[in-house]
């Protein structure tokens, strides 16, 4: 269970900091327009706050790969079972 | 359209489906046992220290550096500005945060393909920290035998106490850390003192626990694992090798058949080869491997066998190299090294080198020429064309312009592509302070007669003014392009 908690919190860990480095580069948050007003907050609680919205999501895709994939499924040999 | 393009094949199978056993988990993943890797001492273990010193004193000494009366390398997020020594950063300049991370990565490569993993046994922050732990834990519990039979022991005071010293120490080492991360993103000075009082602001508390959580538990308790089961690198390291790498290998020829003996032994009499099977290999491997077993993806080219291996052969009055660096060519065809140095220059060397020299020239030149002053141009499209008084036309720009310099630039501001078009009523020379960004409003005005219908493709030049008040075009002379509008 460890490790699959690992292999799904670590590459959406990484994906998500190299999306909050691509999309904080190109928009400053000082910036940021959510429903229609102004963020209020620090730029540090912005980054902070993003990253974890970030990982949220990927970690989400990555857990749904992972249901996919361990997930029992009738005749399915790929993965999880004896085959390669 | 042929008829055959219809038919799928099926191919039925008749063998009964194979059901995955019921904790699948237990399958996938072999229970852990835990390593108690022997302390070594050696050539490459000396490598390793001084590695680890050199990275560490970088990372924890670079936040207390001080440049032009301030940090020197600051990651300031909250100004959205790098500073990195004499070099100030702006978003705009995110190219060479992308090169740098191809800078890495070539040179990774063309490491890997060299000599492998070697990052992985000398340089990896997991190694380097693990080294750190294992030290701190050393001292403590003592090697290997002790540490296995005080986690055998019931608890005792004595157990207690050792482990809650242990882990209290492991714990000041991560948050120092974690500390020193964040001290790259504000100022470290103020953070000290911030620390010394308790004031830290929430999310900088928050981001030093966090990181130090991460390299206790990294280095302290997942250890191999995060190499084993989590490193990307570890995973396709093996596409940058081929059968020229330096790999860690043992000399199965020579070492077979293996067996204990007495050093006076006539071994050779008896049949044995010059592995005394003594097992100091496997336990002095961070990984929990035997490098006797052949190649294997959870070796991280440490070393620690070589040096482990090294001692033992010395003790026996063996020649050393038993196991050693070598190439899978080069161990089978019996090479020395002078034929392994020779096979370095082949293709795929040359190639990752080629690149990696191409990418690094490029930078240094770019970053030689960077413009010390960047301007953008944009026409302000709140206040149209107006007609003013006189007869003229303006259109209104806003001029942002950014100091990538730490002292103050002066620029005059000028304009092309319509005769009679000039700037108006701005003070020139504009001054802007160092590491600064600033917006100017330029109107621009015309004689309403000598205006084009329409828009106009116009130019602004600006210009650097020297301290003598003359146009210093060689300092930094940039050209934006706009429009001119008549309604």
């Amino acid at each position: 269970m460890l490790r699959l908690t690992i292999s799904i919190l670590w590459p959406s860990f990484i994906a998500a900091g190299i999306g909050l480095g691509i999309i904080f580069t190109l928009v400053d948050p000082m910036e940021l327009v959510v429903l229609g007003e102004h963020v209020r907050a620090s730029r540090s609680a912005i980054y902070s706050l993003g990253f974890f919205v970030l990982w949220a999501i990927t970690a989400m895709a990555a857990a749904m790969s992972a249901f996919l994939l361990t997930g029992k499924h009738p005749g399915d040999k790929t993965l999880g079972g004896e085959g390669d | 359209m042929s008829n055959s393009q219809n038919v799928i094949p099926i191919i039925v199978s008749t063998a009964p489906p194979s059901r995955p056993p019921d904790d699948q988990e237990d399958a996938l993943y072999e229970v852990r046992k835990k390593i108690y890797p022997r302390a070594v001492t050696g050539w490459f273990a000396n490598w390793r220290w001084l590695l680890v010193f050199a990275t560490q004193l970088v990372y924890y000494g670079t936040p207390w550096l001080t440049w032009n009366d301030r940090q020197a390398v600051l990651f300031d997020l909250t100004a959205r500005k790098f500073y990195i020594f004499g070099l100030v950063f702006w978003p705009q300049d995110f190219i060479y945060l992308t090169v740098l991370l191809l800078i890495c990565a070539f040179s990774l490569f063309l490491f890997t393909a060299v000599a492998g993993r070697l990052w992985c046994g000398y340089a990896c922050p997991q190694t380097v920290y693990t080294e750190m732990f294992l030290w701190i834990e050393r001292k403590i519990e003592g090697d290997r035998p002790k540490r296995i039979k005080l986690d055998q022991s019931p608890l005792s005071m004595g157990k207690f106490g050792k482990k809650g010293l242990k882990h209290g120490l492991w714990i000041a080492l991560s948050l120092w850390t974690g500390f020193t991360l964040v001290a790259y993103f504000v100022p470290a000075r103020e953070l000290f003192s911030q620390a010394l009082s308790f004031g830290v602001a929430p999310w900088e508390t928050f981001w030093i626990f966090f990181y130090g959580f991460a390299t206790y538990g990294n280095a302290g308790w997942m250890r191999e694992q995060v190499c084993k089961y989590m490193c990307p690198y570890a995973r396709f390291q093996g596409a940058m090798f081929d059968r020229d790498t330096l790999v860690i290998t043992y000399d199965y020829t020579r070492g077979e058949p293996r067996g204990s003996r007495s050093k006076s032994t006539d071994y050779k009499a008896k049949g044995l080869g010059d592995c005394i099977d003594c097992d100091i290999c496997v336990q002095v491997c961070p990984t929990g491997i035997d490098i006797r077993h052949g190649q294997q993806y959870e070796c991280i080219g440490c070393a620690a066998c070589i040096d482990g291996c090294n001692q033992v052969m010395d003790k026996m009055n063996y020649p050393r190299g038993l196991i050693r660096y070598s190439t899978l060519n080069a161990l089978e065809k019996h090479a020395d090294w002078r034929e392994m140095i020779a096979r370095v220059f082949r293709p795929r060397v040359l190639i990752y080198t080629g690149i990696l020299w191409i990418i690094i020239i490029a930078a240094g030149v770019t970053l030689w020429n960077r413009v010390p002053v960047r301007a953008d141009v944009i026409r302000d499209r709140t206040t149209l064309a107006r007609e003013v008084s006189g007869g003229e036309l303006e259109n209104v720009y806003r001029l942002q312009v950014m100091n990538t310099q730490e002292h103050v630039q002066r620029f005059s501001v000028g304009v092309r592509g319509i005769d009679g078009l000039k700037v108006y009523g701005v003070q020139q020379p504009l001054e802007i302070g160092p590491a600064a960004s600033k917006m100017f409003a330029i109107p621009l005005r015309i004689d309403m007669d000598a205006a084009p219908k329409g828009i106009t493709r116009i130019e602004f030049d600006i210009t650097a003014v020297g301290a003598d008040g003359r146009p210093a075009p060689d300092v930094f002379s940039l050209h934006e392009k706009s429009s001119f509008y008549k309604p």
